[in-house]
């Protein structure tokens, strides 16, 4: 599935090449909470220092409790982000070792379901996106990622992605993001382009992002009949869909939101 | 989900003997030197001697808990109008304060080590040498060929558990639940081997031992079909370049710190998308028999952290102690006692255990290109 | 047949009448309702499950799912499942099948999250009938399901059915779905209708009219419903223009669509609804799984495919090319490297690899053997009827098989020793020396299609003869049935039985002309398609025209034509 989505057209930029093994998901909205900034595309605290998260999923199999897997020594090379007094703390997850009896809710500590707060080994603590214990490095400086994917990807800088644009498109087109930009895609994930100057010229070997006959326009979204089949438009221009193991035809302009 | 995790403990196969190269059968090396690999098994190395276990195996729960009952009170719980009580006070011997388990916490709970292997022979490597500066004491086993000297203290910690040790030649549940690992995509490791002159002398190889995301191509029974494509992952850290060299048809490489992932859960609402273990493995080495049907046979050994080899367990939590009964208190201060790697300066603890890992790699296509940008899920 | 799709108003309409036929649908002129009668039915064809789909898709758009069970259409001995169209029938409980799928659809159109990209307009009050917005949203949709503007009466119709509906369920779009379900099912629909006219060229006969022509330019040619440029030239009249339905027809051979015609044209000519039910021993052939059957009929058409619509190659070459494609899921049959973790990489066998051309690859090979063994006799059978048209009869029915079968037999370990044996009866041999010499080329291949050097140990003998010459294995074979003019006959004739439906009465001298405009063109599928596209006889009317379909939809007034 994620390999379907590797997309040679665009050129690797250098956050992508940091250590992660997995995808690193999208940002759930653009505002954080009091004290917590983005720079460049790392999330940092007030002082600018990166911050990292502690995956709790790392973590299981080394320990029965990640949440506070980073105890004892460990505290005094990461320094927990701690929460503000009185934030609401949502209970340790079973699966990390959190006790059967609480009740598995998550409690909204801010208005950015990213981050919640939860007890950590130095009392509440932030976490982001539920399952990153989030800390900073003790000796570090700002603006250094230099522990990111340390110990087996335990430790990950946290890095931001913007939120997804909300669309006013065709329910089979989405919004990707590829190397810290939003370009469109359709459900298969095909990157959409279209013609830089002219259209394609008959027989066109591109494939048209089609449609039905009988659709209708919405947003900037309007259908040609006079292609083999009906096509979409954005904003008057014939799209088309490119393979994602293959580079957008150059005469071609991927499409953004 | 949980039943499957905890399948890799409760999980079972046939031993994989090992059988030495008979270099005149062997095929002949590929004019290009490269020989690719899947892992059809990967588990524990099983020997069952006879004096391995004589007082029986690994005791469960339940039994552990009548133990520390007087034994008028043991007779009355086990009286059949009581099996009722019986359960509810074993059951909650799994449970410590502040809803712990002892097997989600097992060293939370101060229990007596678990029986142990009290055999000499068992499988594995000669991991130190015969003696290791950062090690900790222990015996060496004698292989069942003869060779002296076997680090494997894993086998000696976790060989009288029942799902380990299997019976009569055919080993415990866990090496069937470890197979489905390798079945599900969840942890496909492959090898490919480079500059390979010669299948029964070649004193340069390189060795790539890696994980694939790729899940694996079988068959009606289950069984890996040779020649299936596989694509190394991209992740270098669980991509181990290793040194090795061939002799007399058996490959070994050098001492390593050998890295691969396991991932848990194949995306079921339950999994916990990400959640993910580590084989870690230092001063690892693999020594690999090439067969004459074209695949590989042997160990991997090395030192894991001794949680490690209790992960399972671990993730199972009280379903682990309550349904398939183990003790893990017991387990972990075995595995504890008996680590013989990593020792803690400060505590003088090791803190890895030697272990040896039987496997069978058969012939595969790997693909070792490494893929580029990635592109975020929402 | 038509009195099956009788009840498919199963809607409770009763006693509705058309006289509130909404006089302003649209100021578009192409979605007027037909005021001219329909032409007289000739044949009506039915759709099959890939044109429903894509018709589906490409009236309403790829995202609406299709989902449901479609009753086959019945493949009459040695023919196409085009030509069975033209004579199938739909059994009530397919009906039911293909009511359940229309509702499914219409649902999914007119729910909350869809209906504002159908509609033009919005219902004065969305609890109560507008036969006005209904015929707005209406008419347009029906004139892409029937492949023609409706009728005045069937817009009525359609339209007092979304008002009845509309008016029981307090819910206009509740209305329009319904009666976008009843259109759905419509025999004008579910077949496609061949309507003629008059033969201005040949007084007293019929030939085919322009909104048939658009029909059957589109399924024949992209394997789906007519699109707007196509509706509108049949609208306008330019299909029985010579000329412009040469240009037309051109532009649409050398369109990328082009490939679904082609993959439709010989997922019908080699049979490939038989992969459907293809099952293997297991015990036999543990390698043969699910991924690997669902594989093997696409890894055929991507090689046809490739080779006649990408590459533009001469058909003749389908049967040596050493191009094809390949999955994981096939990488172990063919002992082959797949590069890519997911979908389909084009593979190039090495030179002199038996696996070249069609006749390699493992779904042929698989699909033409037993579920325990593979099979000289069907590998070679197929040849003769599907890839050269000349039919191989059936056995008689008293024969002793005991040999053949005894597959482990150490006196007799290779299947040809097994035939020969079988065929010491003059009764088998005379058919075996038709199929056998074909199909033993391709014993190096069992019957999954793997390649074995040996069978029971002993080597195997891929000898083979075709109209004399004397070859080896699947390379010989391939370049024999290339340098045949039965073959390239053979594919000509089907192309026209697959455009008209019908077997034509002078069918040799017919397929010989095609077949030599086929060679004069160099052997290329775009030729072959635009020549049955266009050529007069495919849309002369040879048989009597059928009644019209009557549709008990409405009772004091019918809407058929």
């Amino acid at each position: 599935m994620r390999r379907a989505l590797l997309l040679l057209a665009f050129s690797p930029a250098p956050l992508w090449a940091q250590a992660a093994d997995l995808d690193i998901p999208v940002a759930a909205a653009d505002h954080f909470p009091h004290g917590i900034s983005v720079k460049g595309r790392v999330y940092t605290d007030r002082r600018g220092l990166t911050l990292y998260g502690m995956d709790m999923r790392a973590a299981t199999g080394r320990t029965g409790q990640p949440a506070i897997y980073c105890s004892g020594d460990c505290l005094a090379r990461w320094e927990p982000l701690l929460a503000p007094r009185g934030a609401p703390v949502s209970p340790v997850p079973r699966a990390f070792g959190g006790p059967r009896t609480e009740a598995a809710a998550v409690k909204p500590a801010s208005d950015n379901p990213d981050w919640t707060v939860m007890e950590g080994p130095a009392g509440p603590q932030w976490v982001y996106k539920k399952v990153h214990l989030v800390f900073t490095r003790k000796d570090a400086r700002p603006g250094s990622t230099e522990h990111d994917g340390a110990d087996a990807y335990l430790w990950n800088s946290l890095k931001y992605l913007p939120p997804p644009p909300k669309l006013v498109a065709p329910p089979d087109v989405a919004a990707r993001l590829v190397d810290g930009a939003y370009v469109l895609a359709d459900a298969q994930g095909n990157w959409l382009f279209s013609p830089k100057d002219s259209d394609c010229a008959d027989p066109c070997a591109w494939r048209p992002l089609a449609t039905g006959m009988v659709r209708r326009a919405v947003g900037q979204w309007s259908v040609r009949h006079t292609a083999d089949q009906a096509q979409w438009l954005y904003r008057g221009k014939p799209v088309y869909r490119a393979d994602p193991r293959q580079p957008v035809p150059a005469d071609g302009v991927a499409l953004t939101p | 989900m949980l039943s499957h995790k905890i399948a890799a403990l409760c999980a079972a196969a046939l031993f994989v003997p090992i059988v030495p190269a008979q270099t005149a059968t062997l095929p002949a090396p590929p004019a290009n030197g490269e020989m690719g690999f899947v892992f059809a098994h990967f588990a524990p190395a099983i020997h069952q001697g006879d004096q391995d276990c004589p007082d029986g195996p690994v005791a469960t729960l339940r039994d552990n808990y009548l133990q520390t009952q007087a034994s008028a009170e043991r007779l009355r719980l086990l009286e059949k109008p009581n099996e009722a009580e019986l359960t509810k006070r074993w059951t909650g011997y799994a449970f410590g304060p502040q809803g712990t388990n002892i097997c989600t916490h097992p060293d939370k709970f101060d229990r007596p080590s678990q029986r142990i292997v009290q055999g000499k022979v068992a499988q594995g490597l000669d991991l130190d040498g015969g003696a290791d500066a950062e090690g900790c004491d222990h015996d060496p086993f004698t292989s069942p060929t003869g060779q002296a000297g076997v680090d494997n203290q894993m086998w000696r910690a976790m060989g009288c558990v029942r799902t380990w040790r299997g019976v009569d030649g055919t080993g415990g549940d866990i090496v069937r639940g470890l197979t489905q690992f390798l079945i599900s995509g969840e942890h496909t490791q492959v090898l490919l081997l480079t500059g390979v002159d010669s299948l029964s002398d070649d004193p340069d190889v390189t060795v790539i031992y890696a994980n694939s995301e790729d899940r694996a191509v079988v068959d009606a029974k289950q069984n890996f079909m040779p020649d299936a494509s596989y694509t190394v992952v991209a992740n270098a850290q669980h991509r181990n370049v290793l040194k090795g060299r061939i002799v007399g048809g058996v490959l070994m490489t050098d001492p390593a710190h050998i890295r691969l992932r396991q991932s848990w859960g194949q995306g079921s609402e339950r999994d916990i998308r990400g959640k993910r273990t580590e084989y870690d493995m230092t001063k690892a080495r693999l020594r690999l028999t090439f067969q004459p049907d074209g695949s590989l046979k042997g160990l991997v050994g090395g030192y894991q952290p001794i949680w490690n080899i209790m992960a399972s367990a671990s993730i199972g939590g009280e379903g682990a102690a309550t349904t398939a009964g183990y003790d893990c208190a017991a387990m972990y201060a075995a595995l504890k006692k008996l680590a013989d790697g990593d020792r803690d300066p400060a505590t003088g603890q090791c803190r890895r255990i030697s272990s040896a890992m039987e496997v069978l790699a058969v012939p595969a296509f790997v693909n070792d290109t490494l893929p580029a940008t990635r592109v975020a899920q929402q | 047949m038509i009195r099956a799709l009788c009840f498919l108003a199963a809607l409770g309409l009763t006693a509705c009448s058309a006289e509130k036929a909404p006089q302003s649908v649209s100021a578009e002129p192409s979605f007027v309702p037909l005021k001219a009668p329909l032409g007289q039915i000739v044949a009506m064809r039915r759709l099959t499950e890939a044109q429903y789909r894509n018709s589906i898709a490409d009236i309403f758009g790829p995202d609406i799912r299709v989902a449901g069970r479609f009753e086959p259409i019945v493949r009459p001995v040695h023919e196409l499942i085009a030509t069975g169209a033209a004579s199938s029938t739909i059994s009530p409980a397919g009906l039911e099948q293909f009511d359940a799928m229309a509702r499914a659809i219409a649902a999914q159109i007119f729910d909350a999250d869809h209906r504002a990209q159908f509609m033009a307009c919005a219902p004065r009050d969305v609890a109560a009938p507008d036969p006005d917005c209904a015929a707005r949203v209406l008419v347009p949709v029906g004139r892409y399901l029937f492949r023609r503007p409706m009728t005045q009466e069937e817009v009525a119709a359609y339209v007092m059915m979304a008002g009845k509906a509309t008016a029981s369920s307090g819910d206009f779009h509740k209305g329009l779905e319904l009666a976008l379900a009843a259109m759905l099912v419509s025999p004008h629909f579910l077949y496609v209708v061949e309507s003629a006219e008059a033969d201005p060229e040949s007084p007293g006969d019929l030939r085919l009219d322009n909104l048939a022509r658009a029909s059957r330019l589109s399924f024949l040619l992209w394997n789906t419903t007519p699109n707007e440029t196509l509706l509108k030239a049949a609208e306008q009249g330019q299909l029985t223009d010579p000329s412009q339905l040469a240009a037309i027809a051109g532009r649409m051979v050398r369109s990328p669509r082009l490939e679904d015609g082609v993959r439709a044209f010989f997922a019908d000519m080699l049979l490939f609804e038989k992969f459907d039910e293809m099952a293997k021993d297991q015990i036999v052939y543990p390698r043969f799984n699910p991924d690997v059957a669902s594989a093997l009929s696409e890894q055929m058409l991507r090689m046809i495919v490739d080779q006649l619509v990408t590459q533009k190659g001469d058909y003749r070459d389908l049967f040596t090319t050493r191009r094809t494609f390949i999955n994981r899921a096939l990488g172990p049959l063919y002992q082959a490297k797949v590069t890519s973790t997911q979908g389909w990489v084009p593979y190039e066998f090495a030179p002199g690899d038996d696996r070249a051309g069609l006749l390699g690859q493992a779904g042929f090979l698989a699909l033409y053997a037993h579920s325990g063994r593979s099979s000289p006799t069907l590998r070679g059978r197929a040849i003769r009827e599907l890839l050269l048209c000349q039919p191989v009869p059936n056995p008689p029915g008293n024969v002793n098989f005991t040999a053949v079968q005894d597959v482990t037999s150490t006196a007799m370990p290779t299947a040809k020793m097994r035939l020969t044996a079988h065929n010491s009866d003059p009764v088998c041999a005379a058919c075996h020396r038709i199929t056998d010499p074909l199909g033993l080329p391709l014993e190096k291949f069992d019957g999954i299609g793997a390649f074995r050097r040996q069978e029971n140990g002993a080597p195997i003998d891929t000898a083979g003869l075709f109209e004399g010459v004397a070859f080896q294995g699947n390379i010989g074979l391939g370049k024999a049935l290339a340098a045949s003019t039965s073959t390239t006959e053979c594919v000509a004739g089907r192309a026209f039985q697959y455009a008209t439906g019908r077997v034509p009465e002078d069918d040799g001298a017919l397929a010989g002309g095609i077949e030599q405009d086929f060679a004069k063109d160099g052997y290329r599928i775009a030729s072959l398609f635009l020549r049955v596209a266009t050529m007069p006889q495919a849309y002369r009317i040879a048989a009597p025209p059928l009644a019209a379909p009557e549709i008990a939809m409405t009772t004091s007034k019918g809407v058929h034509p």
